[in-house]
């Protein structure tokens, strides 16, 4: 019995042995497809089952080397692996169209071991570490450059330089220079792109790690977006993302769901939001939708609210604030001109109303409104509250009507430096609490 | 015993597109994991009463499960030829996160809709 196991034993080692001589002996062979062309204004490759990697040529043609190395068992297999790689290669008026071809109808790979069975029923086993690279050399007087790969990386150099690169990525990664026309089409892929002129970005579950831009136009789902600034027009389609632009020069249009936004200097936008945040330093002119929205600001400039639902608002400077808001919440360290509010439930905190002081009105049901209004602003005041609060210096006030009768109150007149034409403030309230 | 796990080896599952395949089909390992999603998955439509919520209430999370599919599909079209590699592999598991999160935010807006019921029926009152 002790016999018999030791020879199994025995078998099972020689076998083992014999398996790794035999994986160990394989030998690596390559077969390299190489075409080049001139007169190349347009390219398009679509590459697969390996990476993509784009230089400079020299001599203004386009240089083609795409390799297929593989580790195999024999003559038979390797020739099997060879015959089924290609590159088609078509070109026609300056237009470049190339296709890795590699096509498998199954494909397994268990303990570093593949086996590949090829579209025409042909199948190979026990191969090992199968790689198809990609690497073209273009030159930079090219209009477009246009590439695709999935599952892998597509790396193009610096110094290539295309009037305009496109990029289709499935699942993979990408490093791109600065580039004029930049056109990206990315699922659950991570790029890292230089500066651009022109930015299109349509991308899915995918992060954008970008330099200075000229103009963006971005539409992006639950990706996370990084850019240096952005000095021309930005339009942003977002849903779920997390994107931040250190600083923006010119008017930016923003349709968000569920994304938060870091910016550094902001100039004037129009934004239609839905459970968004915006942080920014300081902004210009702000025209919001907004639905359960947070907003930050540190200096704005005028901001209004089309319409508001839930939203915060906080900034510690403003020069005005026009509302039409349900259950809000505004929140200003100093405001300088205005506030115009149609309110339903909403608080509005002001610090400091410095001044110059253009006017304040506020229709308004259960909303309470503390506006701080600083000494030495003159005004004039009609106020019509029912079970309301008011609260004001009523020794500054001259020529004043006030009646209260019942839960009604209305107030009326004008401080003593004011005139006909001072600012007004008219508070239409319905159980209001305003303090001036 | 060769003979068997060859033709084991070769017996693949089906890829046509009217007949979505389990990931586990393709990946036996990933069983118990995608078991586990399907479940949470199930738990939370449940939890919701997916098929009797009117799509026309919430249209853009309807269309996000719409779009997820249609992209899991497209990926679920490459595992024949890119079965082993580990991008893909990720990306199809991230389709049962992404399903759940866009759950999640369903429950959300519902939860916000009675929200709006019920003050809309304070108000009135």
């Amino acid at each position: 019995m002790k016999i018999v196991l030791r020879k199994s034993l025995f078998n099972i080692l020689l076998l083992l042995c014999a398996t790794a001589f035999q994986s160990q002996a394989q030998e690596k062979r390559f077969k390299t497809i190489e075409k080049d062309f001139s007169n190349i204004r347009l390219m398009r490759i679509t590459h697969r089952h390996g990476p993509m990697d784009v230089k400079p040529s020299t001599d203004g043609r386009v240089y083609i080397a795409i390799t297929l190395s593989v580790k195999a068992k024999d003559d038979e297999d390797f020739q099997a692996v060879f015959n089924h790689f290609n590159v088609d290669a078509r070109e026609q008026d300056g237009m470049l169209r190339v296709k890795t071809e590699f096509e498998t109808s199954n494909w397994n790979t268990n303990n570093g071991k593949s086996s590949i069975r090829f579209k025409d029923g042909t199948k190979v086993r026990n191969l090992r570490d199968l790689e198809i690279s990609c690497s073209l050399f273009v030159p930079n007087n090219m209009e477009e450059l246009f590439l695709e790969n999935k599952y892998d990386e597509v790396i193009v150099a610096e110094k290539v330089q295309p009037e305009a690169i496109r990029v289709n990525l499935y699942s993979g990664r990408a490093s791109l220079p600065d580039v004029k026309d930049l056109r990206l089409d990315l699922k659950y892929s991570k790029v890292k792109i230089g500066s651009f002129k022109d930015g299109y970005f349509d991308v899915y579950e995918s992060d954008i790690n970008g330099g200075k831009g000229d103009k963006l136009s971005l539409r992006s789902k639950y990706g996370k977006h990084t850019f240096e600034s952005v000095t021309g027009a930005i339009d942003i389609d977002s849903y779920e993302d997390k994107i931040k632009i250190g600083s923006t020069d010119s008017r930016i249009m923003i349709r968000s769901k569920y994304t938060t936004f870091e910016f550094g200097n902001l100039q004037d936008g129009l934004f239609d939001l839905y459970e968004s945040n915006i942080t920014a330093l300081n902004a210009g002119n702000i025209q919001f939708k907004s639905k359960y929205g947070n907003y930050k600001f540190s200096d704005v400039a005028n901001v209004v609210f089309e319409s508001s639902y839930e939203d915060e608002l906080e900034a510690q400077s403003a020069n005005s604030l026009v509302a039409d808001s349900k259950y809000g919440k505004f929140t200003f360290g100093t405001m300088k001109s205005k506030v115009k509010l149609k309110s339903y439930e909403d608080k509005l905190q002001i610090s400091s109303f410095i001044g110059p002081f253009e006017g304040v009105e506020i229709d308004g049901k259960y909303t309470n409104a503390t506006l701080n209004l600083k000494d030495g602003i003159d005004y004039q005041i009609n106020a019509s509250m029912k079970y309301g609060k008011l609260e004001y210096d009523e020794s500054k006030l001259q020529n004043s009507y006030y009646k209260e009768k019942g839960d009604q109150l209305d107030v009326k007149g004008k401080t003593q430096g004011a005139n006909d034409q001072s600012p007004l403030i008219k508070l239409s309230g319905y159980e209001c609490n305003v303090y001036l | 015993m060769i003979v068997l796990a060859a033709g084991l080896f070769w017996l693949q599952p089906n890829t046509n597109q009217n007949d979505i395949p389990d990931l586990a089909e393709y990946y036996p390992h990933l069983k118990e994991t995608e078991e586990n999603y399907q479940q949470l998955i199930s738990q939370k439509e449940k939890d919701i009463n997916l098929k009797r919520l009117d799509q026309k209430d919430y249209p853009d999370l309807f269309d996000e499960l719409e779009l997820l599919e249609k992209i899991h599909l497209e990926y679920l079209q490459d595992v024949p030829e890119f079965k082993s590699n580990d991008q893909l592999v990720n990306t199809l598991i991230r389709y049962y996160e992404q399903r759940i999160r866009i759950l999640e935010r369903l429950s959300n807006e519902i939860e916000k809709t009675k929200k709006y019921e019920n003050r809309a029926k304070e108000i009135a009152i």
